[in-house]
């Protein structure tokens, strides 16, 4: 190193002079990169990366945690006629804001399906869309816990902005799409057991998802989408230790149907504990049985064959008593 | 004070200004000072301790040389502090259970001690600048102020690597001297151990965690994931800790030698331990392998003397069964090899079977066992291991998507990858040749690892596995 460069002697002032350029070529790059990575990742077929690039409208919006990512279609599975925002870790705050974006970005969809499950959770879904902050007006202006230390190094080095777990997942959408799918396996005798053995369970709506989710319904509803707000399957032996499951429908159902959405109650759809992966999830073969009744449902409300606006029109006209228990 | 700590980004830099700016025995107090701060920095009540190491081992150390009863006394006293700080209560506890399964009753005598940090590392420092001084094979180092600092030099005072006294306290004496290539090269070590610690380690800790936490509610896939990313995050953890002591090191001038060198890429548990942990394992080698007899004996007596200085290696890791365990695995591996390389190779030999196809199938089996070893090591307890054992060989639930696997786990995967493909790389004394010569290579090589970190690496403090040792 030292025989190829003419370097002058170790000292302080040298040392902070290299330090400068040290400093001053890595931020000149990480601007160069920010731009490029960002350019980049447009084109990337992970599925938030289609919220900020030209696609064709989906017929259905899915929204909600991985409950929404894993029982409902995904555009993978049903073409552009679907779009399931749905993801693990998944909170209101995010969802709300990448709902809107699409909407804002490609119009609005025809239905929308609302997982509630997640207004229990409060967390905010940075997690799972964190990094759509780098795309989204939305998604930064959601509240963040970073310290001083942090917030200070992303303004020198932007390309933290994209430190994200799912970053890779973006990467990976530049050469390959990667389905959701639900897992094959079924829930074993020991996660059973032990749910068996938990203190019983109480779910909690957070009131600030309350207030978010409300928004998010009346928003979508004011673009003329369709909102159809519901409680997927969950395994019975969580359901048995949910000591206020009754009041939790009814708190969730108020919550859609004040504010203009249909609300479906499928929580004890399935019974059969040989159709879950875990508590909360349906596997594969659950999934399966669980669209079919899901979609009858709909198709009762004349909501499924991406038709066209005639369907929409009429369900609009008449949306309050579709309230299915 | 951890590595991936922001005191420490602010620590290093304000020692290394003062470092360059000072000059002779000056460099050295600055140095002394800034390693005890680091140190405090955890807890200060640990000072005491390392500075009765300290004291005590400078001080056998001018009068050990052929007077044994010294040497012994210094050995004990070093143990003992080993022994009431770490392996007390584990001795006690396992005591009490013996005579519990008798039938007749105990009760565990334990006491509430904290485990000084590094207590592992230091000790073996100084037992290991005893024997050389008693054995002549250094001169004792009459100035307190080198010895300590060399006891207690921040990079390798936690969790090593155990740089011996014969190598580290002629440096210091000599008075270290900071080069632009030194510079470099010790940026280049840290960025690497930082992408090691900070996107391999810290981005499979959560999941692997959560597996070997409880098993049993994880399925057969998620199990085997797990046991392969222990195998990586305890690799980029302690790797990416001694590239960071090491390129410190370098920046100040010192030459710590290398702890690892692609060790996934042994064909033999042999080849293994002269690539793993090399500090502790040319230290177990060469104060207790070769000490009891090595391979000079019987075939019999080289298995037994292989057996103790492994059993003793995992003892060495942790007051715990599991640790003896994982060490006594490891010595049987090494014994079985012994036993079954000879014919090995005349097979090897009558196939008329080319080196690197033998080798293609020696470094997978020795993967996979040096993996179910690692169960050992990560197990929380005994029974958690046996049952993460029984559940692999079950091949209950195998099936599992890749959506299942959280996505900072997918990213510690990639990160596996990519590690592993530097490493393979590394063997190539050709590329590596016109790596170090390439100074653009070399400059983007150091870009492309600070992005891959700003990109890629969990900022969530996560401790060094090997501080607990």
């Amino acid at each position: 190193m030292t025989k190829q460069l003419k370097l002058p002697p170790i000292g302080l002032a040298s040392i902070a002079a290299a330090t400068i350029v040290l400093i001053v070529v890595g931020v000149a790059l990480d601007r160069a990169a920010v731009f490029g990575l960002k350019q980049l990742l447009l084109h990337s077929k992970y599925r938030y990366m289609r919220v900020y690039r030209p696609a064709p409208p989906a017929h259905y919006l899915v929204i909600g945690n991985s409950r929404a990512g894993v029982h409902f279609p995904t555009s993978s599975q049903r073409g552009a006629e679907f779009f399931n925002l749905g993801n693990g870790g998944m909170g209101v705050a995010f969802a709300a804001a990448l709902a809107n974006d699409y909407v804002d970005q490609h119009g609005p969809p025809k239905v929308a399906i609302i997982e509630m499950s997640f207004i229990t959770d409060p967390r905010l879904g940075e997690d799972a869309a964190g990094l759509t902050r780098v795309f989204s007006e939305r998604a930064r202006a959601i509240e963040r816990d970073v310290s001083a230390f942090q917030s200070i190094a992303e303004r020198a080095f932007q390309l933290l902005r994209f430190n994200h777990p799912t970053l890779l997942n973006a990467l990976v959408g530049l050469v390959w799409e990667r389905p959701q799918r639900a897992v094959a396996v079924r829930v074993n005798e020991a996660t059973i057991k032990h749910i068996e053995e938990l203190t019983p369970i109480k779910l909690m709506p957070t009131p600030a998802n309350v207030e978010r989710m409300a928004k998010l319904i009346s928003e979508l509803r004011q673009a003329g989408i369709a909102v159809v707000c519901v409680l997927s399957p969950i395994l019975p032996q969580w359901r048995e230790k949910t000591t206020n499951l009754d009041d939790y429908v009814a708190a969730t159902r108020s919550l859609a149907q004040s504010n203009g959405a249909i609300f479906i109650n499928d929580v004890a759809a399935i019974s059969d504990p040989a159709l879950f992966s875990d508590a909360a999830h349906l596997n594969a073969e659950g999934v399966a049985k669980f669209n079919r009744i899901f979609f009858a449902q709909l198709a009762a409300r004349r909501l499924v064959a991406p038709s066209g606006d005639r369907m929409v029109d009429r369900f609009s006209a008449s949306l309050d008593p579709w309230t299915i228990r | 004070m951890l590595f991936n700590s922001v005191s420490f980004l602010i620590f290093f830099p304000a020692f290394l200004s003062l470092y360059i700016v000072s000059w002779g025995q000056w460099r050295l107090w600055v140095t002394l000072i800034a390693s005890n701060i680091f140190y405090a920095g955890w807890d200060w009540r640990f000072i005491p301790l390392i500075w009765f190491s300290t004291l005590l081992n400078y001080c056998c150390a001018l009068c050990v040389v052929g007077r044994p009863a010294v040497l012994r006394l210094a050995i004990i006293t070093n143990l003992a502090l080993l022994g009431v700080f770490k392996y007390f209560n584990f001795f006690t506890g396992s005591f009490a259970s013996l005579i519990q399964a008798t039938g007749l009753p105990a009760s565990p005598v334990t006491l509430e001690i904290i485990l000084p940090i590094g207590i592992s590392f230091y000790t073996f420092h100084c037992m290991s600048y005893l024997i050389d001084v008693s054995r002549r094979e250094m001169k004792p180092e009459p100035n307190l102020l080198y010895f300590a600092t060399y006891v207690t030099l921040f990079p390798q005072l936690v969790a090593g690597p155990i740089v011996r006294a014969q190598s580290l306290l002629p440096q210091i004496r000599k008075g270290p001297q900071v080069t632009w290539a030194g510079l470099g090269i010790g940026l280049e070590m840290v960025l690497w151990g930082y992408v090691l610690k900070l996107c391999l380690a810290d981005n499979a800790g959560p999941y692997v965690d959560a597996v070997f936490r409880a098993p049993e509610l994880s399925t057969h896939l998620a199990n085997v994931t797990a046991v392969f990313g222990f195998a990586m995050q305890i690799y980029g953890d302690f790797a990416g800790y001694s590239l960071i002591a090491i390129g410190i090191g370098r920046m100040m001038g010192l030459d710590f030698g290398i702890n690892f060198d692609a060790p996934y890429f042994s064909a033999s548990f042999r080849e293994f331990w002269h690539r793993w942990h090399i500090s502790l394992s040319t230290w177990l080698r060469d104060y207790l392998f070769v000490p009891m007899g090595g391979s000079r004996g019987s075939l019999l007596q080289t298995l037994r003397n292989l057996a103790v200085t492994m059993l003793l290696g995992g003892l060495w890791h942790g007051a715990s069964w599991t640790f003896v365990i994982w060490g006594a695995l490891h010595g049987a591996y090494l014994i079985i090899e012994r036993l079954i390389v000879p014919p090995l190779n005349a097979v090897q030999a009558a196939l008329h079977l080319p080196w690197w196809a033998a080798k293609a199938m020696a470094v997978p089996v020795v993967f996979f066992l040096t993996c179910f070893a690692w169960i050992f090591f990560r197990a929380e307890d005994l029974s958690r291991a046996v049952g993460m054992i029984r559940l692999l060989v079950s091949f209950k639930d195998y099936q599992m998507t890749v959506g299942a696997i959280p996505p900072e786990f997918a990213l510690a995967l990639a990160m596996a990858l990519l590690v592993l493909a530097v490493d393979f790389c590394s063997r190539s004394d050709r590329l590596r040749a016109w790596y170090t010569a390439s100074l653009p290579w070399r400059a983007a090589g150091a870009y492309a690892m600070f992005a891959v970190i700003l990109l890629f690496g969990s900022f969530t403090g996560q401790r060094f596995i090997y501080f607990q040792f």
